[in-house]
This record gives C-alpha cells, structure tokens and sequence, in this order.
C-alpha cells in the first residue's frame, strides 16, 4: 500500500510504486482531470502540480510522490464554484475540444502561484511545456493573462 | 646582518623590476575604424566561418544580449570574469583596434593598451592560428554592428586583478607560436589538429587544468566546464562502443548520434556554431578526434554485443547488481523511479521507436567517470538542437527531489555500465538542482 495526498485528502492506493501517478489518480482514485496525452512528456494534457509545481504525471512514478502534496484540476474549483483560473478559461472560452484544459490550466496555476503577476514573456515561457492541438493557444494566453489580473 | 637585509632588498627590487619590465608591453595606437565597405566581402564571409569555428559569438555575448558586445560571465576559482565586449564600437569595443593589435591580443595575450589578457580567452590556443586566418576574423568583426555596452567589472581574488602578475601565469603556462604540421598526417587531420588545438580550442574544457588554470600536458584527457564534465577526447575517452569518424562529424554537425546521445550543456552552442559553416570542417575535427580517441573508446570487452542487446527488451528481465555506497541508493527508489520515469522513452518495450531516447547501456554520459553531466540531463531534460531528430526530454527539476535524482542515478549507473559507483551524488544533485531551480524562478 502507498500513502499518498490528492487535493487535501490522504489515500492508501494498492499499486506498484512504480506505476506513474496518472493511471493512479485516473484508474484508482477516479480523478480523471489529468489526461493521457502522449505518455512521453511531450504534450503536458497530463500535468499535475506536486508541492505547488507543475509535474507530468505520465512520467512520474507514484512511488516517488508519498511524501508530497499532490493537485489536481478537482482540487482547484467545482463546476458550481470554480476557481478564478478556471473562470478566466470559461470567460475567454478558452478550451475547443477541451482535452488539453486541465493541463493547461495546471501549468497556469503553478506560474500564478509562484508569480501573481507574470508578464507576458514569462507566461509564454511557461506555458510552452503543454500544447493544444486545436490551436486555441491565444485563448489560452488570454485566460492566463486575465487570471493573472486577480487573485487566485 | 644589516647589510644582509639591504641586500636582500635591493634583490626583491631588482626582480620585481625585472619583472615589471619583463611583464610590460607597450599600447598600439588607437586608430579610426576602418569603414565596412573597405573589407573585401569574401574575406568578411570566410571570417564568418572562422567565427563560428572559434565560438567567438557564444562566450562574448551575455544571455539574449546583443552579439558580441560581451558581458558573459565566467564563473572561474580565481574569481568572476566577464567577457569584453568585441564589437567594433570605438569607445567600449575595439573599434578602434588595428589588425596588429587584433592579432596581438590572439597571439600573445595582450590587450591594444598593452596590458595581459586573463586565460579565460583562449590565446594559449588562438596562438597556433595563422595570420591570414585572424585577418579575416578582424575583418568580419569590424564589419558587424557596433554595441555600446561597457561589460561588468571582474571580481578577482586578491591579488589577480594586478594584471603584470599574468606575465608570470604565461611563463608557466604558455608557449607563444602558429600551427606546425606534424608530418605523416593526412589533409583532414592537418586542418583538424590545426583547429582541435588551435581556432576551435577544444582542450579549453576537455583539457584538466592544474593549480594555476594552466594546462600543460594530458591534453584532451578531461576536464571540465559550468559543473559540467567534459569528457576525454583521448585514449581515456569512456565510450561503451567505438566512435566511427562519421559519428563524430554527425554529432558535431547535429548534435545527436543514436549510439552515443546528445550533445547537451556547453557543447550545445558549439554544434550550433560547426553546424552552421561548411562540413569539410567537422569532417577535419572528427579525422583528428577520431585518431586521438580511437584506441581507447571500447572500454567495455562486450561492445559489439551492446549494440544488439540495446535493442532486445532487457528491462523488465534484469535487476540492479554493484556494489558501494551507491547500492542503497540505487536500491532504494532508483529502479522504481527509472521504471517509472525513464523507461517509457528509454526502453524498446515503451515507446523508444516514438521518443527516440537512447538504450542507456550506449549512452556516453552513462559510461563517464563524472556523475555532473547525467544529474544535469535528468534536472534540466534536453531541448533538442534544430537539426536533431528526437522527442525533447522533459526535465525532473520539480517531480524528483535530490535524493531521488541521486539514487536514479546510481541505478543506471549500476545497471547500465560497468564503470566504477559514482561518488557524491546527492551532492552533485543538491548543487545542480539547486542552481536550476534558482536560475527557473
């Protein structure tokens, strides 16, 4: 059994701990926010944040995570509540077929958390690691930017 | 005894003299820059080449800084040194250098006002480079724009900002003097050696340096740069499989060879630079290197089985097996963190034909002696160069802490090389994610 935490709350998950954190949170914990993108690093659809920072969760075995706080899009807002970020994405409409949102929103988080304030060259920066398929990068950029005008 | 001390002054004085007079070079008058349009245009382009040859660009410009108008910073154990800015403005660059003056300082080490340049810029190498050769790089450096930017000032321990004291470093560490062809030698490894030694100063980093930053001796066995290692160009070299020339001038040219890995770290601006100027050149470094690293690259008995068992799906059969300090790490969390992390792009049971990650047990940062350049690779991952064809590798800066990095380290280590444990990684990790995580804020 491996102890870990997910958004505030402590699970006991019976899995090899070398089985990346993805399928744990999507198979066991049916948290399926984060998505299987690529599986290799390269798409960011599954990104997470571990201790405040952005992590693909594809590449990272559970095993390594026992001791740290994990986040995921449930843990930011619920659909009745969500949170500042993920009202900036609606606002600006930011997802098209949506599959690669709640990475992007991810990755957004830990800037804002680390940099309320980001400028643009640093959003674009950091934003670089995930990538949309549909092309609504600019949207993307617009929600991050309005998110970044108030507090999250 | 008081005459004994008198005499002994008047030697003190006597040497230093001597050695005022030996250290001082005389200024070369300051003259008007020479017009852009006066420069022959074909002498301008093969500076150009020369340039890139010579990374002139990557160690005189500052991070997103304008071109050659310098500011770098070179972290060294004598202190903090910036680069000067060479770029044609009068008053801050050498716009107001003449070619005797360009050449002087290539060639000798000193500055137009006569004053010795600090190592860092490699004129114990730029010596060995022909006349012609530095006229068509002043050329093509007093053809560019010109930047007005005054570089930081050194912060040199005491007292090596004296800069006379540089007289005494050359006396034991530099030979003055152009290329001598060795005979017997065929064309491309005349112009290989020509380069490897002199313009392109590979010993710069892949030479140890000694007490004094001198290098004299164990050329290209070794050295090191920005807490990276650079690996032996010689018999030490620490390969698992032979390098052919054709690998060599690839891995110049384009940064990747899927036997060996990725050029990464400081080498990443050195095969830009060879990769942009014509091939006969990478094809003369890799005759030369070739020669000289040839008969120790197969340091392991089994190479040419590695190249085979590389591509059977080995992962999930084998275990870790070493000995040292490294066990506990590497037992710990290193095979659970490498099944998890590494092994989807690293092994032909995941999807290595997509990722194009190289078998580890062919890596040459695997197989080196120094655990700086894996530790650097698993933090900060690998952007490829534009010509490289592989899948960026993502970095582990903020998913695995120290210890963690540490004992994947000491796993691939133990499983995918025979080399000896490695020693001092949670350290090594501690300092190079420490200083990722710094410069990534």
């Amino acid at each position: 059994m491996i102890s870990i935490n997910v958004n505030g709350n402590t699970h006991q998950v019976n899995s090899d701990p070398s089985v990346p954190l993805l399928y744990v949170l999507r198979d066991d914990l049916k948290l399926n926010g984060a998505k299987y993108g690529c599986g290799l690093g390269q798409c960011g659809a599954c990104t997470v944040l571990v201790d405040n920072r952005a992590a693909f969760a594809c590449l990272l075995p559970v095993g390594a995570v026992a001791n740290r706080k994990v986040t995921t899009l449930e843990g930011l807002g619920t659909i009745e509540k969500p949170s500042p970020l993920q009202q900036a994405f609606i606002e600006e409409q930011a997802a098209q077929c949506g599959f690669c949102i709640p990475g992007m929103i991810m990755r957004a988080q830990a800037l804002l958390l680390e940099k309320p304030a980001p400028n643009e060259a640093e959003i674009r920066n950091h934003m670089s690691a995930n990538l949309c398929r549909c092309g609504t990068h600019m949207r993307i950029l617009a929600a991050v930017r309005r998110a970044s005008q108030q507090p999250t | 005894m008081r005459k004994a001390l008198v005499v002994a002054i008047v030697i003190v004085i006597a040497a230093a003299a001597g050695f005022l007079a030996y250290s001082w070079h005389p200024e070369i008058p300051a003259v008007a820059r020479t017009s852009p349009d006066q420069f022959d245009k074909a002498l301008v382009a093969r500076g150009a080449e020369l340039s890139s040859l010579g990374n002139c660009q990557s160690c005189h410009t500052r991070p997103q800084g304008p071109a050659f108008a310098g500011g770098r910073e070179f972290a060294t154990p004598f202190g903090e040194i910036y680069s000067t800015n060479i770029s044609p403005d009068p008053d801050t660059g050498i716009g107001n250098w003449s070619e005797d003056a360009f050449r002087r300082a290539l060639h000798e080490g000193v500055s137009r006002s006569g004053s010795h340049l600090y190592p860092v810029f490699p004129y114990d190498h730029f010596t060995l480079v022909s006349g012609e050769d530095v006229k068509a790089i002043y050329a093509y450096l007093m053809t560019r724009a010109p930047v007005r930017a005054e570089p930081a000032q050194n912060r040199l321990r005491f007292p090596l900002g004296f800069r006379p004291l540089l007289a005494g470093w050359k006396l034991l560490n530099f030979t003055p003097g152009r290329f001598q062809p060795a005979a017997g030698a065929s064309e491309d490894e005349q112009a290989g050696a020509y380069l490897v030694q002199g313009l392109t100063h590979c010993g710069s980093c892949h030479t140890p340096r000694n007490l004094t930053g001198g290098k004299r001796g164990r050329e290209l066995s070794g050295g090191e740069v920005e807490h990276w290692y650079a690996p032996a160009l010689n018999a030490n070299a620490s390969s698992p499989t032979p390098w052919s020339t054709e690998q060599i001038e690839t891995y110049l040219r384009v940064g990747f060879v899927e036997n060996h890995g990725v050029a990464a770290g400081p080498m990443r601006d050195v095969v830009e630079n060879i990769g942009a100027v014509d091939p006969r050149h990478a094809r003369a470094i890799a005759a030369f290197i070739g020669k000289t690293l040839v008969p120790g690259t197969s340091t392991r008995p089994d190479a040419k089985d590695l190249l085979v068992s590389a591509t059977a799906p080995s992962f999930w059969q084998t275990s870790a097996g070493n000995q040292t300090e490294a066990k506990t790490l590497a037992a710990n969390d290193g095979a659970m963190l490498y099944a998890g992390a590494c092994a989807m792009c690293h092994e032909p049971t995941g999807l290595r034909f997509s990722a194009r990650g190289i078998p580890l047990q062919l890596s040459k940062v695997v197989a080196m002696p120094d655990p700086r350049n894996i530790i650097h690779l698993i933090v900060e991952g690998i952007e490829p160069a534009p010509t490289a064809r592989f899948a960026r590798m993502p970095g582990f800066a903020s998913s695995l802490d120290d210890r963690q990095i540490a004992s994947l380290a000491a796993y691939v280590r133990s499983r995918f090389s025979r080399g000896p444990a490695w020693q001092g990684l949670e350290s090594h990790a501690a300092t190079i994610r420490g200083e990722y995580m710094r410069m990534h804020r």
